[in-house]
């Protein structure tokens, strides 16, 4: 378990460099990294400043040595826009994207897993049928026009619920979030929803064959021969068995929600990550745009890290060493 | 991916029927397949057929009257043409809107498709055939890429690299070669193995032709599934992108730009700009999906029997 765990910190830490790599290359392919990197408006001082400071004046691998020297102490340049330090921003915005994504997993999974075991269950049946079409209709839907119909319906007609910005914010046991607030929630539900679409269709299908397949076996059989109660054999015997692909995917999900988080953020004016890089991508704010970069890639791999670990553990069958 | 190659040891059996005929068949025993399908070349009909018979030209400045703007669908223009959808902000008819826009949306989509069924083509078989070093570094650089979502990898690309169709296309094909590449692969290294392959190898034939008429024709089938998921997975990530304003410019208006211009009036009730542009999305998405899926079950070998 260490050897991999450490095995598996070596190839990410590769894959940071060569991501850093593609980065150092985008940044000054696409033109001069003075002018990438310093505000048009920024006084001859500063200027001088930042040349310093990024090592501008210097050859190009040694620039790209002081880059990665930079990345390490968290000196990733400042907003054109804000003024104030690239990564302070994306890291003050992270928490919202984080409890947006997760809010939409969490509805995902306890939406999807009972609908996909109703529909595998009760596969002929009309609700059963109707879960299936469901789940195929949402997957030929974008998320962005979903939203925007949300919004037309329960907060333009309907009047129900607001459709932009975080709400109020509570803090519970140190933890900032609109979660602990009504209005905080009233700010969530639609956003949540409308990011947990895809994912909620995409887990209906899997638990729906997943248990489908599975109540054909054998060992199905014999626990129904036992004579067990039908709650245990699908709650313990069935979803025991299916659960396994059913997390590999909820976790690389999560890593998809996190990603489309920037189209929901956007349309529902929601103050993270997403909406930042947006704006900052619009006004050319390119400190912010490589932060960005650098910050997502470190999560995502971090993720997969963490997907892999949770899928040794649910799976004995799955050797670690050996991945 | 694994559903598409699993079953594929086991030999095929060859049928009285022409294998066209058959597929055709096959295909029609679902009849929402069958709708899809029509639906699907009515959908291609109208982006390429449907601009020369638009009641407008979008694109020219002449055919619109700004007096015309935001009229609900259903209005009568000064002229006594009739606005079935309503117009836009600028007077533009959005039937025409919708019309060229789908042209648009639909040949990035395809366009983009086409190329990264190339490289990872080229990618995945390399891989296959090369073995050892090669495949390796190749089979990284793949994981590499699916280890991030094809939505992040396009965006990024974007961000560094900012608007245009040339820039679209290359985000679209960079966030999606590896797919293919991964699903080439799988399958050529199991066609490798078999007994045709080395036929071919022993009858000395040269490498091009063992790749091109022997290797690639028996990856197809599954190739072809992935692809069309894959046209309309880009259709989706490109009106994804033009919504957020970081794809195509405003002189290419896909169905993506179009609902993004009717997103700021939606809030006033004028829902037609972003509702019916998006139908339109739906409908070509939907429709490429179902036709897919009912290639799936068809070219899977597992259900061949």
């Amino acid at each position: 378990m260490t050897i991999f765990l450490i095995r598996r910190l070596m190839q990410s830490f590769v894959v940071l460099l060569i991501m850093s790599l593609v980065v150092f290359a985008g940044v000054y392919a696409i033109g001069n990294p003075v002018d990438v990197l310093i505000s048009p408006e920024a006084t001859e001082l500063q200027r001088e400043q930042t040349i310093q400071q990024l090592g501008l004046d210097r050859p190009m691998w040694e620039q790209y040595l002081i880059f990665l020297k930079n990345i390490a102490e968290g000196k990733l340049g400042t907003s054109f826009v804000h003024n104030r330090p690239a990564i302070t921003l994306i890291l003050e915005r992270f928490p919202a994207t984080f409890e947006l994504a997760f809010s939409a997993l969490v509805i995902a999974v306890f939406l999807g897993i009972p609908l996909g075991l109703w529909a595998g269950l009760r596969a002929d049946s009309f609700s059963g049928r109707s879960i299936i079409s469901g789940s195929i209709i949402l997957f030929s839907m974008p998320t962005f026009w979903v939203g925007l119909l949300m919004i037309i319906a329960f907060a333009i007609n309907l009047n129900w619920l607001p459709t932009s910005g975080r709400g109020e914010v509570g803090t519970f046991l140190g933890i900032r979030s609109s979660l602990f607030t009504i209005d905080g929630l009233r700010h969530l539900v639609l956003p949540a929803t409308n990011l947990a679409l895809y994912p909620l269709a995409l887990i209906i299908r899997l638990t729906a064959s997943g248990t489908s397949e599975t109540m054909s076996l054998d060992f199905m059989r014999s626990a129904r021969a036992k004579g067990l109660h039908a709650p245990r054999i699908v709650f313990v015997h069935l979803l025991k068995n299916i659960l396994i692909p059913i997390v590999t995917v909820i976790g690389l999900q999560f890593s998809v929600i996190l990603a489309f988080a920037v189209v929901t953020e956007s349309i529902f004016s929601w103050p993270g990550m997403g909406r930042l890089i947006i704006e900052s991508i619009n006004l050319l704010d390119r400190p912010v745009i490589v932060a960005y970069i650098l910050v997502t890639i470190l999560i995502f791999m971090l993720i997969n890290l963490l997907v892999d670990v949770l899928y040794s553990f649910l799976d004995p069958r799955v050797r670690l060493e050996k991945m | 991916m694994a559903d598409l190659t699993a079953g594929d040891q086991r030999t095929k059996v060859e049928r009285p029927t022409s294998g066209f005929r058959l597929f055709v068949a096959r295909y029609a025993e679902r009849k929402l397949s069958v709708v899809a399908l029509v639906v699907l070349i009515g959908v291609v009909l109208v982006a390429y057929v449907g601009p020369f018979f638009t009641p407008q030209d979008p694109f020219d400045l002449a055919q619109i009257d700004i007096l015309d703007n935001m009229l609900p669908p259903g209005s009568e223009s000064m002229t006594g043409m009739t606005y079935w959808l309503g117009t836009d902000d600028q007077g533009r008819d959005l039937v025409s809107a919708i019309v060229y826009g789908l042209r648009i949306s639909l040949t990035v989509g395809v366009l983009s498709g086409f190329l990264a069924v190339i490289i990872g083509c080229v990618a995945g078989i390399t891989a296959a055939y090369a073995g050892g070093w090669g495949e390796r570094v190749i089979m990284r650089t793949v994981d590499l890429f699916l280890g991030f979502p094809s939505f992040l990898i396009a965006l990024i690309c974007l961000a560094v690299l900012g608007r245009g169709v040339d820039k679209v296309l290359f985000a679209l094909v960079l966030s999606q070669w590896a797919n293919f590449a991964r699903v080439i692969r799988s399958v050529a290294v199991i066609e490798r193995e078999k007994e045709y392959m080395s036929a071919a190898g022993g009858l000395m034939l040269p490498r091009h032709r063992i790749i091109f008429r022997h290797l690639l024709p028996n990856c197809l089938p599954p190739l072809i599934v992935v692809a069309t998921v894959n046209v309309a997975f880009s259709i989706t990530l490109e009106a994804s992108l033009s919504f957020l304003g970081v794809g195509l410019p405003v002189t290419e208006p896909s169905l993506g730009l179009l609902i993004a211009n009717g997103y700021e009036y939606i809030i006033t009730g004028d829902y037609w700009l972003s509702v019916y542009p998006g139908i339109a999305l739906v409908v070509t998405i939907g429709s490429i999906n179902l036709v897919a899926d009912r290639l799936r079950d068809i070219l899977n070998p597992r259900n061949d029997q």
